[in-house]
């Protein structure tokens, strides 16, 4: 069981991936923008961060970029762009900010789950090795 | 002058201008007339003493002559002394001395003075003997005398034989420096005379010179270079002249006309340049604005198709455990997804058969007042956290119009107050009759609009700064605007940055039995003006959410 934050402005949207991922046996914590994304690291503490982009207030990138200036100590947190701006040129944008995987919508549920199980377990191992 | 074209050549005035030039052509020649004057005086003044001497010696020889035939001894001293007395005496020959020599060459006179210092005997014997032919004159130049030696010849009379006899030589001498003093006297004569009338000349050719060049000379340099540095307006002096300087200036005067047309020319040029670099840079901008609308495009699709895949992923997997009212609900969600989804076809296709001008308004029996109001309920069933306030004057109950089209408007302009309004859950929306028109407005007090963006706002593709981070494509008040319109109505917004938007749509009230009038209206973009029907004042809140 990890604890995962996911940020999402639809709320239709969001709330499927919330209750997957707690269906999957893990502890969510749902923010509708980057502003409320950063907000709630600070108590929550992640250990994966899944994020929209395209946001009102705080886009995904601005709040990736804001989370890795500020917060040096959740520098290791996965990071997992879900958006629906499929364009190669925002992907590849997505992932040169640094982020872990750029995830397209729609997206087929399991692999969001084996994406976020993959991501989790790297960093266990990591964490174990160190 | 202007500094558009730099000269290419810049030079100080020289001293040497072509007046001076002139000037002083006009000074040498004076020059050259004037030595030419001193070396002809002299040489005539060398003729004429010359003349003298010879007609002298003339004279002497016919003096001789008769008195060798009067028997007279002329080689007596008393005899030669007489005679060139006379001679010398005379004061135009300017004589400063005699020598007489006998027919052997030997001296005769007595008149051996200073002159005779340096005379080459040889040639006086020469000529006295009549070794030298009788015409032969020996000139020579002494110390300080200048020497003729003649022949001296007389023809004896019958008695003595009848033929020309020599009877000796001549040498006549003049003293140099009296010989100078002579000319120079005559010299300051004529340079007396002719002196004044010289500088008068001078100052007449220089004064001619410069009215006649020089001036016109000038006056054509400095319209040229003004012309050279670009001013057009420099006139050109001395175009009537028949000479080559009237043909410079002719010239130049049509290479002044060229200057202007290649002005003009280089100016609708530029400004042909600047029109063509805004219509690029406006291209570029549209261009952008494009291609940002198909990533939003593709952005607003992908959305709507997530919440269908995602939910239905969700009942696929929870299918069995969920109860009839959950999963109603996501069947629901499943649906406003499909509905989303099928307005964004409508609004994208909308706009691209308004682009191929394909769009015409079906007109029928519309209830304005109805149509906003399904609009308001729809849409906060899709927003339960605003609250969407609708009051409503009364209209006539039906006016012609196309109400899918209207729906459209509507639909687009209250989302829009939703979407752009996050924070500001109030939204206002107003049916009135004012003037023949149905008004309505719909107001948010939300993020609202860049005062220097709203006249941009209806323009295809284009988003206010203040959407930052909201999904849209930029099309829907694009449309909004080309509807309204094509029923003959207006559209304003008013707006102020964190203060919301209202937008305003007027359409002019038609009844329906007018309809094929307002259909061609409608077509050309014109409102038809009608009473509307008194059903009643009330206004009423349809929803209070």
């Amino acid at each position: 069981m990890a604890k995962i934050l996911c940020v999402e402005d639809e709320e239709e949207i969001r709330d499927d991936i919330v209750e997957e991922l707690m269906d999957a046996g893990h502890e969510v914590l749902a923010a509708s923008n980057g502003l409320e994304g950063l907000q709630a690291v600070t108590d929550f503490r992640p250990d994966l961060i899944i994020s929209d982009c395209l946001m009102p207030k705080m886009t995904g990138p601005e709040f990736f970029q804001a989370l890795r200036r500020d917060y040096p100590d959740l520098a290791e947190v996965p990071f997992v762009f879900l958006s629906a701006h499929a364009d190669k040129s925002h992907v590849e944008e997505g992932m040169a900010l640094g982020a872990n995987v750029y995830l397209t919508k729609p997206v087929d549920y399991d692999k969001l789950l084996m994406v976020v199980n993959s991501l989790l377990d790297h960093g266990t191992r990591a964490a174990s090795e160190g | 002058m202007s500094d558009r074209n730099p000269p290419a050549v810049t030079a100080r005035p020289a001293y040497w201008t072509v007046s001076r030039k002139l000037a002083a052509i006009v000074v040498c020649c004076v020059g050259l007339g004037l030595s030419g004057m001193i070396a002809g005086q002299t040489y005539w003044e060398s003729q004429d003493l010359y003349a003298h001497a010879l007609r002298s010696y003339s004279n002497l020889t016919k003096l001789l002559a008769s008195q060798v035939s009067a028997g007279v001894r002329w080689q007596r001293p008393e005899v030669i002394e007489r005679n060139y007395a006379g001679l010398r005496n005379d004061p135009e020959a300017g004589l400063s001395s005699l020598m007489a020599f006998d027919a052997e060459g030997g001296v005769l006179n007595a008149y051996q003075s200073e002159a005779a210092e340096g005379v080459d005997l040889r040639q006086a014997h020469d000529a006295a003997t009549g070794v030298m032919g009788r015409d032969v004159v020996f000139s020579q130049r002494t110390a300080d005398h200048f020497v003729l030696v003649v022949p001296v010849e007389v023809d004896a009379p019958e008695s003595l034989g009848g033929r020309r006899i020599r009877v000796g030589a001549l040498a006549v001498a003049w003293s140099l420096a009296e010989l100078k003093q002579h000319i120079w006297d005559g010299l300051l004569r004529q340079l007396g005379l002719g002196g004044a009338a010289l500088i008068l000349i001078i100052v007449v050719c220089i004064d001619f010179l410069k009215r006649v060049f020089s001036h016109p000379l000038e006056a054509l340099t400095t319209a040229t270079e003004r012309l050279a540095y670009g001013d057009t307006s420099a006139e050109v002096p001395g175009t009537q002249r028949r000479d080559e300087l009237g043909g410079l200036a002719r010239a130049v005067e049509v290479f002044k006309r060229n200057v202007r047309i290649i002005e003009k020319l280089t100016a609708d040029q530029q400004e042909h340049a600047a029109r063509l670099s805004q219509a690029l840079e406006k291209e570029r901008e549209y261009n952008a604005l494009q291609s940002e609308f198909v990533a939003m495009a593709s952005h607003e699709f992908r959305t709507p198709l997530a919440i269908i895949d995602g939910t239905a992923q969700r009942i696929e997997r929870r299918m069995h455990q969920m109860s009839p009212e959950d999963l109603h609900e996501r069947v629901q969600k499943i649906r406003n997804a499909v509905q989303r989804m099928l307005a964004l076809i409508e609004s994208t296709l909308s706009a691209s058969r308004l682009d191929a001008g394909k769009i015409e308004l079906e007109i029928g029996a519309c209830d304005l007042s109805e149509v906003v109001a399904d609009v308001c309920k729809r849409q906060q069933e899709l927003s339960p956290l605003h609250k969407i306030v609708l009051r409503q004057a009364e209209l006539p109950k039906e006016i012609a119009a196309d109400a899918k089209k209207l729906e459209q408007v509507f639909t687009n302009l209250l989302s829009n107050a939703v979407k752009y309004a996050p924070e500001s859950p109030r939204i206002d929306v107003r049916v009135a009759s004012e003037a023949g028109q149905a008004v309505v407005s719909v107001c948010d007090r939300g993020l609202g609009i860049p005062e220097d963006e709203l006249p941009r706002l209806f323009e295809r593709y284009f988003r206010a700064r203040t959407s930052t981070g909201i999904a849209g494509t930029g099309i829907g008040l694009n449309l909004v605007k080309r509807f309204v319109e094509l029923h003959g109505g207006t559209i304003e917004v008013e707006s102020a940055e964190g203060a919301g938007s209202t937008f305003t749509v007027r359409l002019p009230i038609a009844l329906p039995c007018e309809t094929s009038a307002v259909e061609s209206a409608g077509r050309r973009g014109l409102g038809l003006q009608a009473d509307p029907a008194p059903d009643g004042g009330v206004a009423k809140i349809a929803q209070e959410a």
